[in-house]
């Protein structure tokens, strides 16, 4: 039986953000994979249920050069860069979220990692967001958290992990 | 109808503080192996070891980790994989492994681990043995806390 299920998809025709709404309860973790470029400025932002308070973000960072590589802390929605109009045309980063339990009473954490493309000006990015709510999640917004919107091409698919028990493994 | 790859082994939430988790009887039909772990421990200098198969031979970890005011690059011998070295979860957490051709019976065993605490570190550790995994024991250097979570999956090849 598999534990991994498809949710949702959308790819964007023109500019905007991304949004899932009316996530279900119904399975145990959410992954997120994303396809992304912005129109103008190079950042990405994530937000939970509509929310851009009660987050901390500490991360991993670089683009190769010694200066800007290295740990980072945030208490926003920011969580990366993004590809952006000066990088290679049609080509598009890549971000996956993966949010444990994200349906529990407890407070939430997930864990991410952002690549972008280009050569010279991509930002790498991995680590944990904790966001401060006991309820369950229920959106999950991608946006352009400079200004601008994410641009047309731009996707992210869904996916519903569900726990469970098989193959005669036991956990003590 | 396409075949299931990925696939629900075992799962476990904590009712109680306990300082290891394993999980046993893993069978050899799949290729690899996922593990997410999601929760706190109430050490707060040291996180997470992983052994297989109770063996406590050689484990080489390499890590890049960092806390926000400073950053860890190291490689270290010992005697468990060390996913998320020096970070600490009592700030709530994430561990996720990826343990590569686990039913191989002639390579050396092979995770790729994220865990994203107080701190977050990227790493990858070797277990120097060829025996196929069975069982892991996913253990704190303190005591995973009540409500923590951990499930285990199967991925096919």
């Amino acid at each position: 039986m598999s534990a991994w299920y498809y949710i949702n998809r959308t790819e964007l025709g023109s500019n905007n953000s991304i949004t899932f709404s009316s996530i279900p309860n119904t399975y145990t973790d959410l992954m997120l994979i994303v396809s992304h470029r912005t129109t103008s400025n190079p950042f990405i932002g994530v937000y939970l249920n509509g929310s851009t308070s009660g987050i901390s973000t500490m991360a991993l960072g670089g683009d190769g050069t010694p200066s800007v590589s290295g740990s980072f802390t945030r208490t926003d929605d920011y969580i990366g860069s993004i590809m952006q109009p000066t990088e290679t045309a049609n080509t598009f980063g890549l971000l996956t979220i993966y949010i444990p339990n994200y349906a529990s009473s407890l407070n939430k954490a997930y864990g991410y990692e952002q690549f972008g493309e280009a050569m010279g000006t991509s930002f790498q990015a991995f680590g944990r967001t904790r966001v401060s709510t006991t309820s369950q999640i229920s959106s999950i917004t991608i946006y352009n958290w400079g200004t601008g919107p994410l641009a047309a091409g731009s996707s992210a698919t869904l996916y519903g992990i569900l726990k469970g028990s098989s193959g005669g493994v036991t956990v003590s | 109808m396409p075949n299931a790859t990925f696939i629900a082994l075992a799962n476990v939430t904590l009712s109680s503080g306990d300082p290891i988790i394993t999980f046993s009887n893993i069978p050899n039909t799949y290729k690899d192996l996922f593990l997410v772990w999601s929760g706190t421990n109430d050490n707060t200098t040291t996180g997470i070891r992983v052994q297989f198969n109770g063996d406590s031979g050689t484990y080489v970890t390499t890590a890049a980790g960092g806390n926000g005011s400073s950053s860890l690059g190291v490689q270290e011998s010992f005697s468990a994989g060390q996913p998320s070295y020096w970070a600490a979860f009592g700030d709530r957490g994430t561990c996720r492994l990826d343990i590569m051709d686990y039913s191989s019976p002639n390579k050396f065993k092979e995770c790729l681990a994220r865990a994203d605490g107080s701190s977050t570190v990227i790493s990858s550790f070797t277990w120097q043995n060829n025996s196929p995994i069975t069982s892991i024991d996913f253990y704190s250097i303190g005591q995973f806390q009540t409500n923590s979570t951990c499930a285990l999956y199967g991925i096919a090849g």
